[in-house]
């Protein structure tokens, strides 16, 4: 295969906390006893003419301005690709459409909350926004829907197929799709952490320019429940990277609260003998299917200011240097991906 | 590299598996009628539905007895069962094996039915688990358990191609050795009533193609390819049915639901196709085409296939009046049918067409007629804009 | 007839979430599609819904649509002449 180094030239994010905006690393705002936040939403009209987006749903607004804005900041004009992933897509429409059948019946169904609730709207929406008429895809799978996308993307760019693209993970969470969750033992509960949505994206591109974060030098994902795969995966993405686990300084995590999530990192990493400090972004962001987008923000910011933000850090370990980032993220402990992400 | 066809399993309204449906495309038999399994106030309206309530589908999918049964996962059971059957997908050994599932609607069934419970009360807590479209590719991934990678494409109506796409850059790309790809969907009250608010449904068998067509036909089902590289296959000792020769996906990112006047998405997308095929429009001996039989599918369709074939277009023709419009799964299920139309030699007629479309002036096929197939190409437009086409190619 | 054209811009507003417009704003005989208050096609299903829920009268598709929704007025005028509820 080629060299083509890969980077993050942009990031932007609307979130639970300050949006379009980097005052969380200094300044965060801490969420305590809540099982569900969700995003701070700017006023979306200072940004568009209320007849543009007045039949947008709140997670189409955040897609349109959250692309634009890291188009923006990325010194690139177009991109070659838009590759989204979200877990549940548009739930509040998809919520709303359903609770008209279930709870009015058939007739007078409201057509815009259909049109807005298939998965792809949001990536469809973005399309529009960025102006993009090529590859456009949505990744919808449960805890790795971002790196998914990634992955599609990371190997289009890779091979040569396309130079740039629009790496993104969108979810909203409803109260009642929430309780779904809850009941079902993957979200609240007995959990510390909190739930929460995701709305963030970055522009990555084979050119490395000033604004550039980082460079992502592997994305690795495998579906199995036994630990000498999962430590095959990370091989493999530590050998992408020319690293060895020696060489990691720190670990992004999805470590989030809930215990069974949590106790399978512990064990995972010691497995992999993973023993330098630990980052996560759930204390921070909330956890939602796509929320590792705000994990490998995270980290990328961290790369690009070559210190560990400390709102991040979830034990007292310190590194010397911060030169290479790995991104560990499982879901259930069925998913695995690993990303790992270079200074350049 | 090529990227080969070693194996293909379908289920829809036309059959349970390739044999029947092959049967049915050669007898031009429509699979659409009455609904008679989902539960509807729109019983005007027919649909391609598979006539299996869910017992019988378990047992088709061979699942146990007290499994949770939902509907779209076990139609993709059935079709990737057929599928690694017939790519002899026995002993998988040191394979790097990857699922790549197309749908939208996913567990939508059992929500719809149980919404009210699973917001209130743990009465109907043995149906609960989130149901999202992740959990219909795990469902299959698991019951088959031979996968390292398992991902889910919701692109509305090009799902399925999109995963086949995947699948093919994933093989490429030396990620994996096997890509299981394709798309599964059932019929749901949801997208039923989805479709009849957008008023595209007609209440009659659809006429893709035709000056009259007033709407489609929803149908469900699954279809999905093994691919595989051509070492692979030999190294398996497995003659491959026919290649993946060529794959475009392209953004319209013009409207939400209504496809730009001019047709760039589905424009984009076949030319993309064309171009990685490395073969002249000419080559191409039939087009499957997306034909819904919306006024603006077919419209704009014929309009990108006037652009980019000009005076020398392809015999084509739609499916979607033998199956309905799988929506996500049809990707997968077109895909299927394209390769019969290799393996077999023939092209399925476009049914219920009589008048051409008074603009383009297009005639598709509309008798079934025995013919060698080397290049097919097939196309799957979501809304929102999502389009694709896929090319297979004979072995020759 | 003054009273419905006043409660039809009113739901209109609220149906189509024109956010910035008010019942003022919209002159009985402006066009409601293309010009005037530049509704589309997605528009024209959601006033299909809301003719049907709220008076009682089914139109079959757009097309038929794009007649009854010429202008406020038009509107009306067909309303108070088909309603059934």
């Amino acid at each position: 295969m080629d060299n083509n180094s890969i980077y993050i030239n942009s990031f932007s994010q609307i979130s639970v906390q300050e949006p379009l905006s980097e005052n969380w690393t200094t300044n965060p705002i801490i969420y305590q006893n809540e099982k569900l936040v969700k995003i701070k939403d700017p006023d979306y009209k200072e940004y568009y003419p209320a007849n543009i987006i007045r039949r947008n749903g709140k997670v189409l607004r955040r897609a349109m301005l959250v692309s634009q804005t890291a188009l923006k900041n990325s010194e690139l004009t177009q991109v070659d690709g838009v590759f989204t992933g979200s877990g549940l897509g548009c739930v509040e429409n998809t919520e709303a459409f359903l609770q008209q059948i279930v709870y009015e019946g058939e007739e007078f169904l409201k057509p815009t909350y259909f049109m807005q609730s298939t998965h792809n709207t949001i990536s469809s929406v973005i399309g529009i926004a960025l102006n993009c008429k090529g590859y456009n895809s949505t990744y919808c799978h449960k805890g790795i829907s971002f790196e998914s996308a990634l992955l599609d993307a990371y190997l289009q760019i890779k091979s040569g197929k396309i130079n740039s693209g629009f790496v993104c993970g969108f979810d909203e969470m409803s109260n009642t799709y929430f309780s779904i969750l809850e009941r079902a033992g993957y979200l609240g509960g007995k959990s510390i952490g909190f739930a929460g949505e995701s709305s963030a994206g970055c522009i990555i591109s084979n050119k490395l320019t000033n604004n550039s974060l980082c460079k992502i030098s592997s994305v690795r994902i495998g579906y199995t429940q036994k630990p000498e795969e999962i430590e095959k995966l990370l091989n493999q993405a530590l050998y992408d990277s020319n690293l060895t686990i020696n060489n990691i300084d720190l670990v992004m995590t999805g470590i989030n609260g809930n215990p069974e999530n949590d106790e399978a990192y512990t064990k995972n990493l010691e497995y992999l003998n993973i023993r330098c400090a630990k980052l996560g972004f759930a204390q921070l962001f909330g956890e939602s299917y796509s929320g590792s987008v705000y994990g490998v923000y995270g980290s990328a910011l961290c790369l690009k200011k070559s210190q560990v933000i400390t709102p991040l850090k979830i034990d007292n370990k310190t590194s010397e240097k911060i030169e290479n980032i790995l991104i560990y993220r499982h879901f259930r402990n069925k998913d695995h991906a690993f990303i790992i992400l270079q200074k350049c | 590299m090529n990227i080969t066809i070693t194996g293909i399993g379908t289920i829809s309204a036309i059959g349970n598996n390739c044999e029947e449906t092959l049967l049915s495309l050669k007898n031009c038999k429509t699979g659409i009628s009455k609904l008679e399994i989902l539960k509807t106030i729109h019983n005007e309206l027919p649909a391609g539905e598979v006539k299996l309530n869910y017992d019988q589908l378990a047992q088709l999918a061979q699942i146990s007895d007290n499994e949770t049964k939902v509907r779209t996962p076990l139609l993709g059971l059935i079709a990737t069962r057929e599928a690694l059957k017939s790519a002899k997908l026995e002993n998988t050994n040191d394979l790097r094996i990857a699922f790549i599932s197309g749908t939208t609607v996913g567990g939508m069934d059992r929500m719809e039915q149980f919404y009210d419970d699973f917001t209130h009360n743990d009465t109907k807590n043995s149906f609960l688990y989130p149901h999202d479209i992740g959990d219909s590719s795990e469902f299959i991934a698991d019951h088959i358990g031979i996968f390292s990678y398992v991902t889910s494409i919701s692109t509305a109506c090009s799902s399925g191609a999109n995963a086949i796409i995947l699948g093919a850059e994933l093989i490429k790309n030396d990620r994996f050795d096997i890509v299981v790809a394709g798309g599964c969907e059932s019929l749901s009250v949801y997208h039923f009533n989805g479709f009849n608010s957008l008023k595209i449904l007609d209440n009659e068998i659809c006429r893709p193609f035709d000056e009259s067509r007033a709407g489609l036909n929803l149908g469900e089902g699954a279809g999905y390819v093994v691919l595989e590289s051509d070492k692979i296959a030999k190294k398996r000792g497995i003659k491959p049915i026919c290649k993946l020769s060529g794959y475009g996906n392209s953004c319209d990112a013009y409207h939400q639901t209504a496809t730009s006047e001019n047709g760039e998405g589905p424009y984009l997308a076949m030319k993309e196709a064309l171009k990685i095929s490395q073969l002249k429009p000419q080559e191409i001996s039939y087009i499957n085409c997306h034909g819904t039989g919306t006024p603006n599918n077919d419209l704009t369709e014929s309009i990108a296939i006037k652009r980019l074939f000009g005076e020398n277009i392809p015999p084509f023709s739609s499916t979607k009046a033998y199956t309905g419009h799988t929506t996500s799964a049809s990707g997968g299920v077109e895909a299927v049918i394209s390769i019969l139309c290799i393996q077999k030699g023939f092209i399925p007629p476009n049914l219920n067409f009589k008048t051409p479309i008074e603009t383009t002036g297009l005639k598709p096929i509309t008798e079934f007629k025995n013919a060698e197939i080397k290049h097919v190409m097939t196309n799957s437009f979501g809304f929102g804009g999502n389009d694709s086409s896929l090319i297979f190619s004979n072995l020759n | 007839m003054e009273n419905l054209i006043e409660e039809l811009k009113k739901e209109i507003i609220e149906t189509l979430n024109l956010e910035d417009i008010n019942p003022s704003d919209i002159k009985e005989d402006e066009p409601l599609f293309g010009e005037g208050l530049g509704l589309d096609s997605i528009d024209a299903l959601e006033l299909i819904v809301l003719m049907e829920k709220n008076y009682g009268i089914k139109l079959k598709d757009a097309s038929e649509g794009k007649a009854v929704f010429g202008s406020i007025k038009i509107m009306a005028d067909y309303i108070e002449k088909n309603r059934t509820k």
